[in-house]
């Protein structure tokens, strides 16, 4: 399809999308007179569900022993039903290693309450206030804070040391879940030495407070301070967008390539909230 | 302090930053949520003949639900209804696989009627800065197109269908027009790419009802991660910096002088011989 501004289109249609029913965009198979079929497949696949129990408002439901109105009316679609749910008929055929979607064996489980919000565009969330500022009393660190992206493929830096940079496709402070990420430069040839210098030394349990743009501030301890080769960094786990939300400061140090100007390592900083 | 450097990183740093499971670890079950798209209409949601919605009012988002792969019979009354024996929409199996993520959605076909429609939710993981924007026309409307900045991005998609795209993270203005047309019937709207997220933008209602609206759902956890954090070029904060690089100037210099006044010294004496 058209690919305006170097962006990739991909449009399908509806009969690609049969071809592929386990794909993307499969239409339901809207089968006006399956209603008994429906029930039926709700008899054999609701085999010992919690759900069985729900009995006293649908008749068919409950009609496992002697329903044999609702056996007979399903006998005259009993073929169909079973063509439905064998491949290659509309249903689709099951990824490999899954089990057919229409075997009796995985038994639907009671429903759980369900979660609902409005999907008006207006009323989607505002995204977190980004941090603007981090400080380290105890070792001298006051810096600003920029909000990066990528530089190629790796984190985008300021290029002045004494400014730092957040990741800002990942989690910020106030994030309900995940890293926020806070990285910047340990030196520089036209800066000389930077605050982040002084990490590397600080002691567990030093207090790191963010400020985001919003005024609010969020306090840290350091957990831990690790020297990692950068070839070993998890940078998965650096930049995790799940799990308790936490910071992560990002800096060099370790020994110098002096003839490649690069350090071998990357020091992370470890930090958990604190009241 | 606790400072774990070279060997014994490896288990610092698994401990502190690797022990985390992906986001979405839970590949043995199917994300099934539930978009209503039909106008004044409110339902119930039955799910294997079991009341799952009640009084699920149009434009709502519910889920995502975690279900085992398997088939789900879905019908949708008339919210006064006293079971799924007289659904308005269904009912429908949806065969549901593990892994996968699924939207359902209530909505009018082309023509004006109440449909159903799954929809698979591409979660397949897009780079580092990119975001997913999948379009879906599931409005009582004709072809339309999609429009980024008074552009067509999207053409001709028709109810069902969607179409995607994967941009760079941002603010896109949408609008949407009848196809070949660039008069907005929806729109123009600021819808935001997220980056790592599939963001899904549904155009429901009824052209002719005049109520035609865009619905967003978001499925996150796509992302890719930077690969590196280049943070230093001086080597003033390195471990190995040479102590004896002062010497190593201060030797070259003695170096040179030595070899320059060597140098004066053999042309000095060639002047004299020439001038003998």
């Amino acid at each position: 399809m058209v690919s305006l501004f170097g962006w990739r289109t991909v449009a399908r249609s509806a009969r690609q999308a049969r071809q592929r029913p386990g794909r993307r965009g499969g239409r339901v198979t809207t089968l006006g007179p399956v209603l008994v079929g429906g029930l039926l497949v709700a008899l054999l696949s609701g085999c010992g569900a919690p759900g069985a129990g729900s009995a006293g408002t649908d008749p068919a439901a409950g009609g496992f022993t002697g329903s044999g109105g609702v056996a007979a009316g399903a006998g005259a679609r009993g073929s169909q039903i079973t063509g439905e749910r064998v491949p290659p008929a509309p249903v689709p055929s099951p990824a490999p290693g899954q089990p057919a979607p229409g075997q009796p064996a995985p038994t639907p489980p009671a429903v759980p309450d369900v979660p609902r919000q409005s999907a008006d565009l207006a009323g989607q969330p505002a995204p977190a206030s980004p941090p603007v500022r981090v400080q380290v009393e105890s070792l001298g660190i006051d810096m600003s804070i920029e909000a990066v992206g990528l530089d190629g493929t790796a984190m985008a830096l300021p290029a002045n040391p004494a400014v730092a940079a957040w990741y800002r496709y990942g989690s910020a402070p106030h994030s309900p879940a995940g890293a926020t990420v806070i990285a910047a430069h340990v030196d520089s040839l036209v800066y000389d030495l930077g605050p982040f210098a002084r990490l590397a030394d600080a002691p567990g349990g030093t207090e790191i407070v963010l400020t985001t743009a919003d005024g609010a501030t969020q306090r840290y301890a350091i957990t831990a301070i690790d020297t990692v080769e950068k070839q070993s960094v998890p940078w998965a786990g650096v930049f995790d967008r799940a799990g308790q939300p936490r910071l992560t400061l990002v800096t060099c140090g370790g020994e110098f390539d002096y003839e490649a100007k690069r350090y071998l390592s990357n020091v992370l900083v470890s930090a958990v909230p604190v009241p | 302090m606790r400072k774990t450097i070279a060997v014994g990183v490896a288990a610092g740093a698994l401990v502190a930053l690797a022990g985390i499971a992906p986001a979405n670890a839970a590949t043995d079950v199917a994300q099934l949520s539930v978009l209503h798209g039909v106008p004044d209409l409110t339902v119930d949601v039955y799910v294997n003949n079991e009341l799952t919605l009640d009084d699920f009012a149009p434009g709502d988002l519910a889920g995502p639900l975690e279900l085992p792969p398997g088939t789900y019979t879905v019908a949708i009354t008339a919210s006064d209804a006293a079971d799924a024996s007289a659904p308005a929409i269904g009912p429908v199996d949806l065969p549901l696989v593990g892994g996968e993520n699924y939207t359902a959605v209530a909505h009018l076909d082309a023509a004006g009627e109440p449909t159903a429609t799954l929809f698979t939710n591409d979660i397949s993981t897009v780079g580092a800065g990119e975001g997913r924007l999948t379009v879906r026309h599931v409005a009582a409307a004709p072809a339309v197109d999609i429009l980024a900045g008074g552009a067509a991005v999207i053409t001709n998609l028709v109810n069902p269908n969607e179409s995607m795209l994967t941009l760079p993270a941002g603010t896109v203005s949408a609008s949407v027009a009848a196809t070949g047309t660039t008069d907005p019937v929806i729109g123009p709207a600021d819808v935001n790419v997220a980056e790592g997220t599939n963001t899904i933008v549904y155009a429901w209602g009824s052209l002719e009802d005049s109520n035609l609206a865009l619905a967003i759902q978001t499925v996150g956890g796509l992302h890719s991660n930077p690969d590196g954090v280049p943070a230093g070029t001086a080597g003033l904060a390195a471990t190995n910096q040479p102590a004896d690089s002062g010497v190593w100037l201060i030797g070259g210099a003695a170096l040179a002088l030595v070899l320059g006044v060597s140098a004066a010294a053999v042309y000095g004496t060639r002047r004299l011989e020439t001038r003998r």
